[in-house]
């Protein structure tokens, strides 16, 4: 149980850095898109969207640096589910229903983020290519096995989140077994 | 449930205290009296054991089948 504790701790520390650091990072490489190096930068725009294609200015990427905060909240909120659920686990708390619906509520969070990760991609490349001249506007989505990995992660986490309430389920009948 | 423990009525026969009792079988204070109170989810053959041969009784007399009765009162 100690070694729960411990190892619950330090990742609840991880999980509050990461949930702090997050948004700020995203502000940051959209900040400083031009001295980025190409590698990083090229994740930052739509895969069918070619660099020669976009517009970058100080209006196309803040409003870049916004609609990828959709997706950050999502991080934030499942890093914010994290946090408690490992604060539960810290305290001993380890089959409740509380738990049981943090596992549910995460498994939806990797939904809504593979959901906000395609609408993101949208709303990105209509804004860096909306200054183009007509008919060199794009609007793109694509849609790659890693997405359904994402999905596929949701269900899975559900599944636990299910089998965690079967799990609740028999320690109280264990608890009220004299 | 149609199950009733009348633990406290054999208790009150044995002129026997709830603490007494808990420590003899080896269970806690708080157990005995979720058992006491009816709610429990089920009974270990031992801890039943137990009780039988401290409070000299049948299981019988701890435990007893009211059916609907309970329901209807």
């Amino acid at each position: 149980m100690n070694k729960i504790r411990s190892i619950s701790r330090k990742l609840r520390v991880a999980f509050i850095i990461a949930l702090i650091i997050t948004p700020l990072l995203n502000i940051l490489v959209w900040m400083f898109y031009d001295r980025l190096p190409d590698e990083i930068s090229m994740t930052l725009i739509p895969h069918s969207l070619n660099l020669n294609q976009i517009n970058i200015n100080p209006l196309t990427k803040t409003l870049a640096c916004l609609a990828a905060m959709l997706q950050v909240g999502v991080i934030m909120y499942a890093l914010n589910l994290l946090i408690k659920l490992f604060k539960n686990y810290e305290q001993n708390q380890i089959f409740t229903t509380t738990n049981v619906t943090y596992y549910r509520r995460l498994g939806y969070s990797v939904f809504l983020y593979v959901i906000c990760d395609k609408i993101v991609e949208i709303l990105t490349s209509i804004i860096l290519t909306f200054q183009n001249p007509v008919g060199h506007r794009v609007m793109a989505v694509k849609f790659s096995g890693a997405d359904l990995v994402g999905l596929g992660t949701g269900v899975v986490i559900i599944l636990i989140a299910w089998i965690m309430n079967e799990g609740h389920r028999l320690q109280e009948e264990q608890s009220l077994t004299i | 449930m149609a199950l009733v423990v009348n633990l406290d009525v054999m208790l009150a026969k044995r002129k026997m205290r709830s603490n007494q009792l808990a420590q003899l079988i080896g269970i806690t204070e708080q157990n005995l009296s979720i058992l006491k109170n009816g709610k429990v989810r089920a009974i270990r053959f031992t801890t039943l054991e137990a009780i039988c041969k401290h409070l000299d009784c049948q299981p019988g007399d701890i435990l007893e089948y009211v059916g609907d009765r309970l329901e209807q009162e």
